[in-house]
């Protein structure tokens, strides 16, 4: 559908622009365009796809609603984020601190110590603040550098690279502190 | 045989992209070393490096969703159910802070702060009960703490009048 990243923003604009005054089939356009950076990033940040895709559709029910509101002449792409990643991290502090005993299917077979830890990181990455949190989301889990990342949240890489640094401090602080979790 | 614990430092600083950034996140998801490594040193990374192996999200059916969603509310919606909001608290301020108002100053202070010159307790004081104690109902006006006269109402155990002051 979008042959260069060119092509697929201006395409993505478009269906905002008209998604927003109620065109469903333009706001189709930007699930099918978006979905699966969306999907990726909501279902590792929630540790499941199952949960990972209620959250997009928690994302783009919230899209919907909002769109008629948001500044169209900004990219969407960093509002999708943010919100996958805010979205994420309620979910997360929702979840109890300890992990059920039966698993998903997917991860039947893990370590439980796996499982733990991975439950515990994503415990800390949802306790960071929201912009170190989607620094962190975006770098790790989206494998975006710094200069991407500041493009996309219209910050500097310098900034990036600040945000990164706190957050891995503040997450590695949150692991080594007394059993949290 | 290339030794991927040697090229952590390459991941950690952001330096590895694409299949070879999968590739070191695998081993580093399985290897006690790196995993050790990256819990202090970059734990967002061993967050990455355990989710590498969570399957990708079932595609939502972007047309069916679309269709699905709800009707939205028109802009003017908000506008007047904000400005109802207001109204709303407005006029519930006005409901339970008018009597207030109306009434003498009383004051609410911490057992510190009560006043040294509490009365007596009158003959048929009433007594409240919390738990196992009990407690001689004071009222009295006298200055509060801004000077002005102030109703004062002074729960005292049988020790002190030490234990609350409350309206």
């Amino acid at each position: 559908m979008a042959d260069t990243p060119e092509l697929r923003a201006a395409q993505l604009a478009q269906a905002a622009r008209a998604a927003a005054r109620g065109d469903r089939e333009a706001f189709a356009v930007i699930v099918t365009l978006t979905q699966p950076a969306i999907l990726r990033l909501a279902t590792r940040v929630s540790g499941n796809p199952e949960e990972g895709r209620e959250l997009a559709q928690e994302v783009y029910l919230a899209l919907w609603k909002i769109l008629p509101r948001l500044d169209l002449e900004r990219p969407l792409m960093p509002y999708l984020y943010r919100a996958t990643v805010n979205k994420a991290a309620r979910l997360i502090r929702r979840r109890p601190p300890v992990i059920a005993m039966e698993n998903p299917p997917e991860q039947a077979g893990a370590d439980p110590r796996t499982l733990m830890l991975g439950h515990q990181l994503r415990r800390a990455l949802a306790k960071l603040s929201r912009k170190e949190r989607l620094v962190m989301a975006l770098t790790a889990l989206d494998g975006k550098s710094p200069s991407e990342i500041a493009e996309l949240t219209g910050n500097s890489p310098a900034t990036i690279r600040v945000l990164l640094l706190r957050g891995r401090k503040k997450m590695a602080e949150f692991i080594k502190g007394p059993s949290r979790g | 045989m290339v030794d991927l614990c040697a090229r952590l430092d390459a991941l950690i600083a952001g330096d590895t992209t694409g299949a070879a950034r999968e590739a070191l996140l695998a081993h580093a998801a399985a290897c006690a070393a790196c995993s050790e490594r990256l819990t202090v040193e970059a734990p967002e990374l061993l967050l990455a490096a355990l989710s590498v192996s969570i399957p990708d999200a079932q595609p939502l059916e972007a047309v069916a969703f679309s269709r699905a969603l709800p009707a939205r509310r028109p802009p003017w919606f908000m506008s007047a159910a904000a400005a109802a909001a207001v109204l709303i608290a407005a006029l519930l301020a006005w409901r339970v802070g008018t009597p207030e108002r109306a009434r003498a100053p009383v004051e609410i202070a911490a057992s510190a702060a009560a006043p040294a010159f509490v009365p007596e307790p009158e003959p048929d004081a009433p007594v409240v009960e919390s738990g196992a104690e009990q407690f001689v109902v004071r009222e009295f006006t006298a200055p509060g703490f801004d000077g002005r006269e102030a109703q004062w109402v002074v729960l005292s155990s049988e020790a002190a009048v030490s234990d609350e002051v409350r309206s």
